[in-house]
Order: C-alpha cells, then structure tokens, then sequence
C-alpha cells in the first residue's frame, strides 16, 4: 500500500464516498459576446509570446557569438532594444493578457454564470489593447530602451509609462468585474460557500490589486510628471522601493493563474480528484496575505535601504515559499489519484499511467517539474546572503525562465490545447506536434537554466550583449555557461515554432470541428466541512494583507524620508 | 479544519525546512560575519565630482594591508579602473554612481553592489589570491553597458 492510499484510509471512507462535488453543475453556455472577448485576450497574449520569444532566438544566437543584431538594425537598433521587447512582452504582455481573459473564463466556470458587465470586459480587453500599442510604439520606435523594470533615471518617452499603465488598468477592471459578478451570486446563494475555482481566481485578483498599488503610485505620480517634465528631478531610489512592492507579488500574479489549472483543471484531465478544497483555499489565502511585503529581496544590494529592514523582509520571504511546497503535495497527490485509477501500482508507477498522450497535460507536467528546479533557485535568491553571490548575475535569468518563463509559460502552453478548441470550437491540430512542443520547451529550459545559473555563479552579468563585451577575453570560464545558454534557449524557440504551428493548423480548421471541447473541473475529495467558512472572508484577508504591508515597509519610508530628488530626467536617453 | 495526516506531515517538514534554511542565513550573518549593504550616505549626484571623498577618486592606504578604494561609476566606465593591491590586501569600496543605475559586481569575492544615483553603497573584500578580478557592472545602464568593467591586480 502507497503511502497516499494509507493517507485516504486514515480519512474514513466517508471522505472517498463522498458525492462527487462539482462546483457547480455542467453550465458551460455563457454568452458569445464575453467568451468573443476571452478568444482576443488569448490571441493577444499569444501574439505576444511569438514576438516576444523570437527576440529570445536573437539572444540566445548572440550568446553562441552569432550577432545579427547589425542585420536587424534597419528596425531594431540594438540587443538592448530587442530584449526590452522580449521582456516586456513576455512578461507584461503574454501573462496579463491571457491571464485577464483565463481567469474571468474560470471565473465564469467556477460560479456557472457570466461576468456580470460585459461593457466592463470590453473596457478591461480595450484599455490592454491601446496599452500595448502605446508601449509597443515607444519601444519599436526604440524611445523605450529601458527594460521591464525601466528603473529611473532611465528616461522613456511618456508614452511607454502610459501604456503599461493602461495594462494595469486592464487588470483592476477585470478584478472589479469579478467582486461584481461574486456580489450578484451572493444575492442568489446566501448561504453557500463561494464555488472553488471562482474563490481562487479572485483572490489572485485581489491579492494584484493590493499589490500594483506601488507600481501605480510610482509611475504615475513620480515618473510620469517627471518624464513630462512637470518635475525636474527623481529619486531613484524611492522609485525602485515603490517598484519592487509591486514586482514580486506580480510574479505571482502570473503564477496563481497557472495554479488554479493545476489545483482544480489538471486532476480532471488525468482522472484525479483534489485532495482537498480547504487547503486550496488557505494556499491561495496565503498567497493574497504573504505576496507584497518580501520586496527588499529583488534590492538585497542596494545601499538606500537598511540591512535589519531587508531581515524582515528576507522572512516574508521564506514564508510566501511555504504555500508553494503545499502546493507540491497537493498537486501531486491529485495527480497520484488519477495515476492510481488509470491503474498505476507502487510506490511511483503511477506517475508512467498519468496520460502522457495529452498535450494539455504533458506540457503542465513538464511545466510543475521544471517549477521544483525554479522555486529551489527561488529560495537561493532569498536568502540574502547568498544572494550576494548571484544578485543580478544571469543566475537569476536562469531562475525565472524556469519559473514565469515555464512553471507559467508552459502551463499556459498547455491550457490553450483545451482553451483554443473550448473558444473556437475547432479542434486541436497535430497532437504529437503538441506533445513534441512541450518537450522542447522542457528540455530546452533544462539546458538554458545550465548555462544561466552556473554562469552567472561565474560572474556572467545579465541584462548584457555578453558577445560584444569589452571583458569577455579576461573570462575564458564563462564559455561553456554562455554555449550552453545559446544552445537550450535555441531548443525552447523550437518549441515556440511547432506551438506556433500548432496553434495555426488548430485556427485554420485543420483538426476539424469539435464540440467536445469542455472547461475541465475537477471534483474534490472533500469539501471543506465544518469551519472552513471564515476561508471564504476575502475583505478579513485583505485588512491583513495590508497591514503586513504596512508592517514591511512604514519602517522604511518613516526613515527614509524626505525623498532625495537629484536625478534629471533629460540627460539620460542612453541607448 | 479535519487536516489528514499525510497533509499534516508535509506542513510540518515543509516549515521545518524553511526555518532551518532560514538559520543558516541567519548564521552566515551573525557567525560568518556576511553583511548587507547599508546605508552610507545621501548624495547628489550632479555634485559627486565636488563631493567628498568622490572629489579624489582612487586608492589609499589605511593600515597595514587595508586599503579604502573610492571609485565613481558613470556611463560607461569606472574611475579609477585598474587596482593594484598586495595578496592579501583589504579593501574597502566606496562607490557612487553619478548619473544612472549602475552594478558593481567582483564575483570571486562576493562583492555585489547596486550603484543607485544619490546612494554611496560600500563594501569589503579580501584578496588573498594573485590574479586579476574583474569588477563589472551588472545593472543595465544604457547601450554601453557591455563595456563597462573595471580590475583588481593582486599581486
């Protein structure tokens, strides 16, 4: 007997017998207008995973001392211009878009009626869309050289704030949309648990909300005016602080949605159940409470901020890594169920009885496999003295393409196998082509993540053109990091090619039609029983998750102020 | 909440093990004696070249063995650019950006600086081996940034 079939035994078989507990029954009729609106969301997303990801291509030549940056340079004028372009599409622009449209789906799903207004689902899709054209003017025109973090005194053309402004804008909206679609369930369901899959997309919400105010704040009330002109000088270091209260808890913000499919969609597909709808929710709790006051960990280096204000922040840290290690179990236990019942033995045979013939679930498999590689690189980068071993080196690079590049990206990947065909009605082309993507992506990352965390264990900055660098003959040590870099990053564009080709034989009808095509849900092993109902007191979580923020970094404003505005703005077009 | 054991059993070694992990760090602070950087001092940047001690950038010896480097970073160099220090020198950098973000990074003895414009970050390190180290800036400070490093010659 597995360890796990001890664990269901321990349980009493009134858990196992339960009635199979749907969140709702099967409504999967919403109306046309809003699943339109979900479709564009994911085909914006993936545009940009395309574009983005071919830029990927560029660097990972440049790493192999192939340069063709001169022969793009009619359009874009250099590395630096097309790794802008890179991150802020990959992580700004494919994540928030299709997370905007996947998650008011599962919303949607999760309360088995629609968003309640659909003029805010337009606003929400329309705010994204003028957002990316802004952002993507400024950096295509190369008056945005300044990277994702566009950290001050880094001057942009205003636009590129505006626009990635309007992104977040599109978020708020799409959260507001929900808490209105929950307020009208509630007229109708007085006394019912909030349905799992709608909770948990919400908190994700939320727990953005709260969080994005500090990006807000920043660009529009420091950076903005500042690149207008309004005022004349910036401090950088407050702007940065400001940033990173907003730049972890979006890291999860891209994670969370990639969750909800694992806790709840992916134990469907192989024939699992979750193992327990409490638990999920005291995850996502936890995220929504612990995601925003671990900030100071991306500034371990900076001098503007207190070494004892960094501890405390080092902490939170480690806490918002628990949920993460639950999730691990959680997950795999799902997962162990459906492997049991597909008639798995032993200790691990199930794990070769999951369907690995299921592009969908193979791509996410790969994608939590990959995600225990990055979340230990993750807990490297916390703590804060080793940190100063890798801080800012590629070994960071390595860690978040295994994490949002593909704990995330790949989950992603693998939802639009069901979620192109649920929306489109078309169904899936070329499923070893599929499978053959997952796989490129995973093995490509493996290879890559080599080269990145032991190169930058080396020394290997990041963010660098490495092949143009003046000191690149003084580090003969970084050769085989940097080839191999180039080589895994090549494997993932292969990846991206047959996902693309996948994606347009999909859309062009050559898998036929299809109207099986379903939202998977999972049920539960149990529900959450007596005393779980304060779980569902999202405003009592909310007053905590702000007052942690207030307790990680009051100290550090109270003490850090007044602001040391001495930076122009003008000057410093650099690129 | 009815919590099963196997659940239990993994919140109780999942918080183990970050407790444990986070000791250690705790450890490398207080036993090992690793420390953050802090901070220095407020500047203004567009002043740095008529603010001590950045009005005299370079190295000087204050002890025996023990040394105070005072480099300024700019687009995209280091002023002074090339060290020269005994084995086994001390040195202390005193450094300060003076116009965007820049990185100062000695990877083989864990130095690590980011160089925020109005912030003096400092840091020390040990030289015990010959050779020369590379300080290289590891923040994104514009088109040149790939040409912007700096030596150590231990000798």
């Amino acid at each position: 007997m597995s360890a796990f079939e001890g664990s269901l035994s321990n349980e009493g078989s009134s858990v196992v017998a339960a009635a199979p507990a749907l969140d709702r029954p099967s409504v999967e009729v919403f109306p046309a207008s809003q699943l339109r609106l979900v479709r564009w969301n994911v085909y914006v997303s993936l545009l940009a995973l395309f574009v983005g990801g071919l830029f990927g291509l560029f660097q990972a030549l440049e790493r192999l001392q192939i340069d063709i940056f001169p022969l793009l340079s009619p359009v874009i004028k250099s590395y630096y211009q097309g790794l802008t372009l890179h991150g802020v599409l990959l992580v700004l622009v494919f994540t928030t878009a299709f997370i905007n449209g996947f998650m008011s789906l599962a919303t949607m799903r999760g309360f088995g009626r629609a968003m309640s207004n659909t003029t805010l689902m337009q606003a929400a899709f329309g705010s994204l869309l003028v957002g990316v054209g802004l952002a993507g003017w400024a950096m295509l025109t190369n008056k945005a050289t300044v990277m994702f973090t566009f950290y001050p005194p880094l001057n942009p053309h205003f636009l590129f704030y505006l626009g990635l402004v309007l992104v977040v804008l599109s978020t708020w909206m799409t959260s507001a949309n929900q808490m209105l679609t929950l307020r009208d369930w509630r007229r109708e369901h007085p006394q019912e648990r909030v349905p799992l899959m709608a909770f948990i997309s919400i908190i994700t919400y939320l727990m953005w909300d709260i969080a994005s105010v500090g990006i807000a704040i920043e660009v529009v009330f420091l950076l903005i005016p500042w690149s207008l002109g309004l005022v004349q000088t910036t401090d950088p270091q407050l702007d940065r602080t400001l940033f990173w209260l907003s730049g972890h808890p979006i890291v999860y913000f891209w994670l969370l949605p990639a969750y909800v499919s694992w806790y709840v969609m992916v134990p469907r597909q192989v024939g699992g159940r979750l193992f327990s709808d409490p638990l999920v929710r005291v995850v996502f709790v936890l995220f929504l409470v612990l995601s925003a006051p671990v900030g100071f960990h991306h500034q371990f280096t900076e001098s503007g901020i207190p070494a004892a204000l960094k501890m405390v922040h080092g902490v939170f840290t480690f806490a918002v890594f628990f949920p993460s290690m639950v999730t691990a179990f959680t997950v795999i236990a799902a997962l162990e169920v459906g492997g049991r019942a597909r008639g798995g033995k032993g200790l691990l045979g199930w794990i070769w009885h999951l369907p690995w013939g299921n592009p969908s679930v193979t791509a996410q498999l790969l994608a939590m496999i990959v995600f225990v590689l990055g979340g230990a690189s993750g807990l490297i980068n916390a703590s804060q003295t080793v940190n100063l071993v890798v801080h800012n080196t590629s070994f960071i690079v390595g860690h978040f393409h295994m994490t949002v590049g593909t704990a995330v990206a790949l989950s992603f990947i693998g939802i639009s196998f069901w979620l192109v065909p649920y929306l489109t009605g078309k169904a899936l082309w070329g499923k070893y082509l599929a499978l053959a993507t997952a796989w490129f992506w995973a093995i490509g990352v493996m290879v890559f993540a080599r080269g990145q965390i032991i190169g930058g264990i080396e020394g290997i900055p990041r963010r660098t053109a490495i092949a143009n660098s003046a000191y690149l003959d003084l580090a003969p040590e970084w050769t085989l990091s940097n080839i191999t870099t180039g080589i895994g990053g090549i494997i993932m564009v292969v990846g991206g090619v047959l996902f693309l080709l996948v994606l347009l034989g999909t859309l062009l009808g050559w898998g036929g039609r299809t109207r099986e095509a379903e939202i998977p849900v999972t049920e539960s092993l149990s529900r959450g029983g007596v005393g779980a109902l304060w779980l569902d007191d999202w405003k009592m979580w909310l007053v905590i998750a702000v007052l942690l923020i207030l307790i990680a970094y009051l100290p550090f404003f109270i003490t850090y102020l007044p602001p040391n505005f001495t930076s122009p703005a003008p000057a410093f077009q650099l690129w | 909440m009815n919590v099963p054991f196997y659940e239990r059993l993994v919140i109780f070694v999942s918080i183990a093990i970050l407790v444990i992990a986070f000791a250690a760090v705790v450890a490398s602070t207080v036993i090992a004696g690793i420390h953050l950087p802090s901070p220095v001092l407020r500047i203004d940047p567009r002043e740095l070249n008529n603010t001590p001690p950045f009005d005299q950038p370079g190295l000087r010896e204050v002890g025996p063995n023990s040394y105070e480097a005072v480099m300024i970073a700019q687009t995209w160099a280091f002023t002074p650019n090339e060290l020269q220090v005994p084995v086994g020198s001390k040195v202390t950098f005193r450094v300060a950006s003076k116009d965007v973000t820049h990185g100062f990074l000695i990877s083989k003895v864990g130095v690590n600086l980011t160089l925020i414009p109005g912030q003096v970050a400092e840091a020390t390190a040990t030289f015990r081996e010959p050779g020369t180290y590379l300080i290289v800036c590891h923040e994104y400070c514009g088109i040149g940034h790939q040409a912007m490093f700096g030596k150590v010659i231990v000798q």
